[in-house]
């Protein structure tokens, strides 16, 4: 009994020790900038102040979710509908036409997007594309998380050992039923966790979002982080608030979609 | 009969559409009232307009500070720029040579409201160019002494004469630091980005030298002054990274007996365990020149609108507007104007007593090239990594060179 | 209308597909910002020529005063020493707890997930958060390490130049250990729990298990891990600006950082441009090694 609780009390106090500035988040965010930035710091507010709803309301944190939302939902679904197919084209063989695909995909991913922006722009303002906003963000976000997609999972299918596939194509299967039924089962836990790691991360994304959405009603939570930023000065409270409003059902749910996901991992013996 | 009656009709369609649809004009500007969902002092503006006028009516767009030059340089390249624009002072002169702006000089002169006579000399220096004025002041920012009066009585010192001079600055800030409680005597900032320079070359300017040539005994003087606080423990290292709110928060905590900030922060001094006091920052010697820091932002008219007439009428509405800047939003107006019954009275008094020696950043169409080299010099003699002579040598070489691509 | 429904489902037919169809799509939406930037850094550009294509021409111009300024250097190897330590440590790090929570104890499997935590909150919060905590003066940090006396006096982490670059590279490590926590755990999953039991049997022991048969299966994992994470980490820009903008005097400048200053603060496009093709030039060599070292892979 003992055995089992020691590496579990060690789990939650590794974690405890690293999300503790999320906690300090938090914290912050129930403090006035006074007690804030006092020194030496209090651990938990004396007098927790909640402006939470207000801001909610104010700064309309239920639109800019939504947006925030659609965009990642967006980029996640490209990301893997067409990369995952790469991925496992790419693990099939390796030849010089591999390498040097690989070789550029790694290179595309190289160039931060405050530089791919300006491009992009011009060209989706030559295409029309700024005027649905959300899903040119979308694109350029789907670019650049496309490569990660790509490697990642392609090492998963490189797991799958080619006698199981050989046999299935010897028994009638086609290349394309080779990979819906053999393939996509035995990868989907590298995809699911790599599809996850895409949402989160995109659900951060600004550089994009700033650029190409002009209009208040369509941005995402980052833009409405910037609300509190301003030409002198910042509202770090208001920033801290803002946050922990964003993160708090955001890790809500994970928590709760992780145990069927993540679960999975434990699972994973492949015969 | 069918004749007359088409002839009416198509004179009323035409009456009807001689009331023109309404002129739209787009305004992109970085205020918003920060973290407050209060609208911004731009937008409340139009707002005002909007209820008063039919034929123009205007839209606001809030743009990030962070980013707003290259919005707006995207915009102008792909010909859906706003018609009007918010240009920070330290730009004014970059977006003037390039030809990116309407000449506004006539239109300021046959203005009854706009008068160049009246704004703070700083600011008209940072809308001219080539002896044209192209923008109009929105409102003026500038940075004072805040000081604590109890940490002074503490120290055996009258809060009521704040120091007058550089050597009463760097011996108020000695007798007020207690390494012991982790005080220091000063903050400031010295931070890697334009707030450094802002904060620094108004002591340059006070010896009568600027930015023009660093390698002089003053620019070394003001250097040095600076330099002696880290130096000596009147003042953190970490002025390196802080920002102008990290160093005011250093005050509020109690951390910092003095510090430099501007009067946008006034809001953030509430509320304390201490009641703030302001001074005008001191002159090298008691009775010397007295600079401060100017800046906030102006507005610009882009060359691709099509309505600069209308455009220019707004910016002449807001700027009539000005002497209900410090009331109702905390903004200084940028000409010189006595407020009535002003809030925050003694601070409403030193801040616009200190802009009549404010002066902008610059002004410069590459200052931020400029910025960058002074922020070198700023950077390696606090952080003991070059000494005063040679960083400011190096600052003003390379100064020299941006002086000479102009 | 057989013949092309052969030709998809002959392997070369589908497999091309599935290859073109990101090729396309990223020709697309990321060839051609590519090819735009690197042609940017031959040329003269400003503000408000940024978006023509048609500018100056200045051949190698902006490379040379790259090299030439006197910091080129400085920031080379701060990218340098900033990519290897962060790589370095988060992958042993992320390692570490993977293995560690693969155990099989309460909460092991949804445990690991709450690191995520950190990704999740935005990256400008985060940020000014461990600016507060790393406060040399007022910050948490030195709070905790002098009441337990591992310190005597604040400890300027952010300011002075001998600490920033290590600061830094610290948070950053902070930042990415979940990326390789996550996915080297997906990788150690995928092993058949007998090939340990029947080395367990053999007389292996817990370090000749690893290097046995832990490492060499996750060799294709983890170089995709450390290429990927290296290039993350050469465009980690939030963190650097939040907590010291590359200062103090560019100890903690390093070249995605600077090719921003560059381009965005004192408007030399074409400079910042040329700084991020030097930084490709690293992606190159990351990639080719990458390329190289994966080529004995178990083919599928």
């Amino acid at each position: 009994m003992m055995r089992r609780t020691i590496p579990t009390l060690i789990a939650v106090a590794l974690l405890g020790f690293y999300l503790f500035p999320i906690y300090w988040m938090y914290a912050t965010s129930f403090k006035t900038l006074t007690e804030a930035v006092q020194y030496p710091p209090t651990l938990w507010p004396s007098e927790p102040q909640f402006h939470h709803a207000e801001v909610f309301q104010k700064f309309s944190v239920a639109r800019y979710f939504v947006n925030s939302i659609v965009i990642t939902l967006g980029v996640t679904a490209i990301t893997v509908v067409v990369g995952t197919g790469t991925a496992y084209a790419l693990a099939l063989r390796r030849n010089l036409f591999v390498d040097l695909i690989l070789f550029t995909i790694l290179l595309l991913q190289a160039l931060p997007a405050s530089l791919m922006v300006t491009p992009l722009f011009v060209l989706f303002n030559m295409a029309g594309l700024l005027n649905t906003p959300r899903f040119a963000v979308v694109l350029a976000v789907a670019a650049k998380s496309l490569p990660f997609f790509i490697v990642i999972c392609r090492t998963a299918f490189l797991q799958i050992p080619r006698e199981l596939r050989d046999a299935a194509l010897v028994d009638g299967n086609s290349n394309v039923g080779v990979f819906f039924n053999i393939a996509l089962p035995l990868a989907r836990n590298s995809i699911v966790v790599t599809a996850v790691l895409i949402a989160i991360q995109t659900m951060g994304e600004y550089v994009y979002s700033r650029s190409f959405i002009a209009k208040i009603e369509l941005q995402p939570l980052t833009l409405g982080l910037s609300n509190f930023i301003g030409a002198q000065q910042t509202d770090w409270i208001g920033i801290m608030t803002f946050a922990s409003i964003l993160v708090t059902p955001i890790l809500i749910v994970f928590i709760f979609l992780q145990r069927r996901i993540i679960s999975g991992l434990t699972a994973g013996a492949l015969k | 009969m069918r004749k007359l009656v088409l002839a009416a009709a198509a004179a009323v369609a035409l009456s009807g559409g001689a009331q023109a649809d309404p002129i739209t004009l787009s305004v992109w500007g970085i205020d918003n009232q920060t973290g407050s969902g209060n609208p911004g002092y731009t937008q409340i503006m139009v707002d005002e307009w909007n209820a008063k006028h039919d034929d123009v009516k205007l839209e606001y767009r809030f743009v990030a500070f962070d980013d707003a030059n290259n919005d707006f340089a995207r915009a102008i390249a792909t010909n859906s720029g706003p018609d009007i624009f918010m240009i920070n002072t330290t730009d004014t002169q970059f977006y003037a040579a390039r030809d990116v702006l309407v000449d506004l000089t006539d239109r300021i002169a046959a203005s009854s409201v706009i008068k160049p006579s009246d704004i703070f000399p700083g600011y008209l220096a940072a809308i001219t160019y080539n002896d044209r004025i192209w923008e109009v002041p929105k409102a003026a920012d500038t940075i004072a002494l805040y000081y604590n009066p109890d940490m002074f009585k503490a120290a055996g010192l009258d809060p009521d004469k704040p120091p007058r001079s550089w050597q009463e600055l760097h011996d108020y800030a000695k007798a007020l630091t207690k390494p012991d409680q982790g005080v220091f005597g000063i903050a400031f900032s010295a931070k890697n980005g334009q707030e450094g320079p802002w904060q620094w070359l108004p002591f340059v300017r006070m010896t009568g030298e600027d930015w023009t040539n660093v390698d002089t005994d003053g620019a070394r003087r003001a250097l040095t002054l600076w330099k002696t606080f880290v130096d000596e423990g009147l003042a953190s290292k970490e002025v390196l990274v802080q920002a102008q709110s990290d160093a005011a928060d250093m005050f509020r905590a109690g951390k910092a007996a003095m510090v430099l900030q501007g009067n946008w922060d006034l809001p953030n001094m509430e509320g304390l365990p201490f009641k703030y006091r302001l001074a005008l920052l001191p002159p090298e010697k008691e009775g010397g020149l007295q600079v401060s820091a100017a800046g906030n932002f102006t507005y610009g008219i882009n060359k691709q609108s099509a309505h600069p007439d209308e455009a220019f009428k707004f910016i002449e509405y807001v700027y009539s507007q000005q002497d209900r800047n410090w009331n109702e939003f905390g903004l200084l107006p940028a000409y010189a104007f006595e407020a009535k019954d002003p809030k925050w009275p003694d601070a409403y008094k030193v801040f616009t007593e200190q802009l009549k020696f404010g002066r902008v950043l610059g002004p410069s169409p590459r200052w931020n090239d400029v910025s960058i080299a002074l922020q070198t010099a700023i950077q390696s003699a606090l952080s003991g990594q070059s000494d005063v002579d040679s960083a400011l040598k190096r600052a003003a070489a390379e100064i020299e060179t941006i002086k000479n691509e102009q | 209308m057989n013949r092309a429904l052969d030709f998809v489902r002959d392997r070369s037919g589908f497999e091309m597909i599935l290859i073109g169809l990101s090729a396309v799509y990223l020709f697309l939406f990321a060839g051609a910002p590519f090819v735009f930037n690197v042609l940017m850094s031959f040329q003269k550009v400003d503000l408000f020529n940024i978006a023509s294509i048609d500018r100056p021409f200045v051949g190698f111009a902006n490379y040379q005063k790259i090299l030439a300024n006197p910091d080129f250097w400085l920031i080379v190897r701060n990218t340098v020493v900033f990519v290897a330590l962060s790589s370095v440590c988060q992958l042993a790090g992320g390692f570490a707890l993977a293995l560690f929570f693969m155990q099989d104890f309460a909460g092991a499997s949804w445990l690991r997930g709450l690191f995520l935590a950190a990704w999740i909150t935005p990256g400008y919060a985060i940020g000014q958060v461990w600016k507060w905590m790393l406060a040399g003066d007022t910050g948490i940090a030195n709070y905790f390490l002098r009441s337990l006396h591992i310190i005597d006096g604040p400890v300027y982490w952010l300011s002075d130049p001998s600490l920033a670059l290590l600061t830094i590279t610290f948070v950053n490590v902070w930042l990415g250990i979940p990326f390789y926590l996550l996915l080297i755990s997906v990788g150690l999953s995928a092993i058949p729990r007998d090939l340990y039991e029947a080395a367990e049997l053999d007389g292996a022991n817990a370090v000749q298990r690893f290097c046995g048969i832990t490492l060499p299966l996750m060799r294709d994992t983890l170089l995709a891990l450390v290429a990927l994470g290296a290039i993350l980490t050469l465009q980690q820009f939030d963190l650097i600006a939040a907590l010291t903008a590359g200062g103090p005097v560019n100890s903690s400048n390093v070249a995605q950082f600077w090719s921003w200053q560059l381009s965005f603060q004192s408007y030399q496009i074409g400079l910042g441009s040329a700084v991020s093709v030097l930084m490709l030039l690293v992606v190159v060599v990351i990639a080719s090694i990458y390329v190289a070292a994966t080529r004995s892979e178990r083919a599928a």
